[in-house]
């Protein structure tokens, strides 16, 4: 029906218009749904179906108004890529690499102190590399959290709340072995990504849903390791075994969801509206 | 002079209960004699601007096979209303009081 294709042509035109607007989708179903009103009523009052469309189409305004007028009304999020998102994808490849070079780092440096090899520096000097590694990890996180908050066109409250929360973690990681202040912040950083990013699509859900457990996943093998004294204890009491482990979890499922937010940000271009 | 009043007019309308974007314009229209009949692609983002402001709240359903938004209005959208009315009510008298006074001169 011809009347159907107008619908559908302006639908779909408006549909690309207001594909930045975080709630976009919404936005299109809403009017939609205005669109086959009117043209129902019109129907009803005896007009054919193409006038009916036509009428209804007019009456709600040329793509080009209506689509300038929902872009830029106040308070509209948009999830635009950018350069800095693209950036933000690098960095986020970067921390994808560097969280199983502390994991590794780590691993090779309690497994040298527990063989007690002969060279006796080879422990902290894994160690020290790991905690850099942990350093680089962090701070290429913190950025990729704020490139992830501008895609999604994360509400200017959470996005602070989630930047601040990955810088905080990325300093707090100068402190390497105070795991639970520098996964903690991170995870915070994480869920309020997570949780504040329901409406936009523009990474997939299962890379925030990844980042998010990271490090609560971590905390739960750590506590489980430690509630069954898995290994043996060093001599400031804690459970080296435990506590790498639990950052081998987390490592690698941060790793992980920043492989796939990296590689969707990377590939984008940045678009100008 | 309606664009000023956009606001006080869609709450209004949705005291009346809870309506869908198209039933607001429907409702708008009809209301007022056909007077505001409004291009009614301006009218979503003002929805959209109140329930951001709070005035107003939405939930969706499906309706023969289609997504439905429908806006009901807060308690904060009713506080909202009283005062606007009362805001107009003052401004209505005040132009009332004014034009009557007026010699409007003859038109030919």
């Amino acid at each position: 029906m011809a009347g159907d294709d107008l619908i559908d042509t302006y639908v779909r035109e408006l549909s690309w218009r207001l594909r930045w607007r975080v709630d976009g989708a919404a936005v299109v179903d809403e009017l939609h749904d205005h669109l086959r009103s009117a043209f129902e009523q019109g129907e009803s009052a005896g007009r054919s179906a193409a006038d009916a469309q036509r009428q209804a189409i007019e009456r709600l305004g040329s793509v080009d108004i209506v689509a300038a007028a929902l872009l830029t009304s106040p308070g509209v999020r948009l999830a635009v890529p950018t350069r800095f998102t693209r950036a933000g994808g690098r960095a986020a490849l970067v921390a994808a690499v560097a969280w199983p070079v502390v994991v590794g780092a780590w691993s090779a440096s309690v497994l040298f102190e527990r063989r007690n090899s002969g060279f006796d520096g080879a422990p902290q000097l894994l160690y020290v590399a790991g905690a850099v590694a942990l350093w680089v990890a962090a701070a290429a996180t913190g950025v990729a959290v704020a490139a992830v908050c501008r895609r999604q066109g994360t509400r200017r409250l959470y996005r602070r709340a989630a930047v601040t929360c990955a810088v905080a973690g990325a300093v707090a990681t100068s402190f390497s072995w105070f795991a639970l202040a520098w996964a903690g912040l991170l995870a915070a950083a994480g869920m309020v990504v997570l949780m504040s990013s329901h409406q936009s699509m523009a990474v997939p859900r299962w890379t925030l849903v990844a980042f998010a457990a990271a490090w609560p996943a971590a905390f739960v093998v750590w506590c489980a390791m430690r509630w069954q004294r898995v290994g043996w204890r060093d001599e400031w009491g804690g459970y080296p075994l435990a506590h790498t482990g639990a950052v081998a979890v987390g490592a690698v499922l941060a790793a992980i969801a920043l492989s796939g937010l990296g590689r969707r940000l990377v590939h984008e271009t940045p678009a100008s509206i | 002079m309606l664009k000023g009043h956009m606001d006080l007019l869609l709450l209004a309308v949705l005291a009346g209960g809870p309506r869908h974007g198209y039933a607001v314009i429907d409702e708008l229209r009809a209301r007022s004699g056909e007077v505001f009949d409004l291009p009614e692609g301006t009218v979503y983002p003002a929805l959209h601007r109140l329930e951001e402001e709070r005035l107003l709240t939405s939930t969706w359903t499906v309706e023969e096979g289609r997504r439905r938004r429908t806006y009901r209005l807060t308690a904060k959208g009713h506080r909202a209303l009283r005062v606007e009315a009362q805001r107009w009510e003052v401004f209505s008298g005040a132009v009332g009081r004014l034009m009557g006074g007026v010699q409007w001169p003859a038109t030919t």
